[in-house]
């Protein structure tokens, strides 16, 4: 059989590191330090948070970043009820010929394109009459531990992510791609990330108003997640067939050019 | 009993050694002979392979220092022959996924014929991972050598599946990128 020639190539592999795999096993925390000093954390980081948003009653994470739970008039969503329906957007009839080369400018001016698995997943929903219309927000917060970051990170691991849909009276106003719903099932995929301290053009505003109260995008995290694809490592599922990851890479040469 | 003592027993060509060996490594011999062949009695004919062919090479061969290795190296072999000359067919999908998985970093066996050129790549995989952390080069060894599925992997380093996964597929690249560099592999 075939695929057992590849596992016997590597069969002889140093001794000592076969040994030592024999055996090992990850070393346990120092949980009575390692609570101590979290705790610590902990209360100065509530601390921190009830000085700067007391007033509004939202907590912070201990990334610093909004906990969407504590949103006033948040209701927390699960399984299948993340995006409200009529607030997602199916994908753009753009051709990958198009797609790929606006991806690639947009990698250039500050996005980032990562492959990797969604983890940690919050959403709520929070309803609320303005002017008479009818305005329903959906709101996700996830980390994304990150496989393949396309060499848009500088190497990070792991990412705190946003993303959000908007209702006013049953239409979309700012959009909600509907892969990014079936993260929920299967967490991997391909992130489009856009910087949420780069100004935005279109639909996704940089601040929302969100119960009377004006909310900075980059106070929920560093990055928001505009599309979401499926992905099996070497290539994205794009409209009409797969596109390989490579297509994206940005080579070295290439940045310099663009910053120059 | 001590390593070094057995294989004294080795050396004196006293029988005792095999007793000695089966108390200490049987069930870890089986257990990888199992995970390979799936059958009972298969890992068991492949264990007792193991002390036979350990009476043959013992000496001129002197493991002391890295016993269970030298044993496990064997075994390893015999099971991947066993498997290999399997007519009446059931294939174990954990090798086939563990095969696609390695094929994406080094070298296919077609292109690898000769076995002085395994030897070659054994040494710098070996050299790959002597670089990593320790989490990294066991979970990777633990994987590839032992063949280990993701949740035992995730139970005995305490995280997730995702996670482990995560890691594999990081080292993975990075060995792509090793060989190609260190041994002007390109897969």
């Amino acid at each position: 059989m075939k695929e057992a020639e590849v596992l016997q190539m590597i069969t002889d592999i140093d001794a000592a590191l076969i040994e030592e795999a024999g055996t090992f096993t990850r070393k346990k925390k120092k949980w009575k330090v390692f609570l101590t000093v979290a705790a610590s954390v902990l209360l100065i980081a509530g601390a921190f948070s009830g000085i700067f948003y007391n007033n509004n009653k939202v907590k912070l994470d201990s990334n610093g970043k909004i906990n969407i739970y504590s949103m006033k008039g948040a209701q927390i969503l699960n399984g299948n009820g993340m995006p409200a329906a009529g607030c997602t957007v199916e994908e753009e009839p753009l051709l990958p010929d198009e797609y790929i080369p606006l991806l690639k400018s947009w990698i250039k001016s500050g996005w980032a394109v990562v492959y990797g698995t969604a983890k940690n997943i919050k959403a709520v929903t929070i309803e609320e009459v303005v002017d008479n219309n009818n305005i329903v927000w959906n709101i996700v917060t996830f980390d994304i531990d990150i496989m393949d970051d396309l060499q848009t990170l500088d190497g990070r691991e792991t990412i705190h992510v946003v993303s959000a849909s908007l209702c006013e009276n049953g239409c979309p106003a700012m959009e909600l791609n509907t892969q990014m719903n079936e993260m929920l099932s299967n967490p991997e995929g391909l992130f489009i990330l856009r910087n949420s301290t780069i100004e935005s053009t279109f639909e996704l505003r940089n601040s929302w108003k969100i119960k009377g109260k004006e909310y900075k995008v980059a106070d929920f995290a560093d990055y928001f997640a505009y599309r979401r694809y499926e992905c099996d490592g070497e290539s994205f599922r794009y409209g009409y067939g797969p596109v390989p990851l490579d297509d994206l890479r940005i080579q070295n040469e290439e940045r310099e050019e663009e910053k120059q | 009993m001590e390593d070094e003592k057995i294989v004294e027993l080795y050396f004196a060509r006293n029988a005792d050694a095999i007793k000695q060996t089966a108390q200490s490594y049987g069930s870890r011999l089986r257990y990888l002979a199992y995970g390979i062949v799936h059958n009972d009695q298969d890992a068991e004919e492949c264990e007792n392979d193991t002390y036979l062919r350990a009476w043959d090479m013992i000496p001129p061969n002197q493991p002391k220092t890295y016993f269970f290795a030298f044993l496990a190296k064997i075994t390893r072999h015999l099971a991947l022959d066993r498997y290999k000359r399997q007519t009446a067919v059931k294939r174990n999908a954990q090798l086939v996924s563990l095969s696609a998985e390695m094929e994406e970093c080094i070298p296919s066996a077609d292109n690898v014929d000769a076995e002085i050129q395994s030897a070659e790549l054994c040494r710098i995989i070996s050299a790959f991972l002597k670089l990593q952390t320790a989490e990294k080069r066991n979970m990777f060894l633990r994987r590839y050598w032992y063949m280990d599925s993701i949740s035992d992997i995730s139970r005995r380093f305490a995280m997730s599946e995702s996670k482990v996964k995560t890691t594999l597929f990081r080292v993975r690249n990075e060995l792509k990128e090793y060989l190609r560099k260190e041994g002007g592999y390109v897969i």
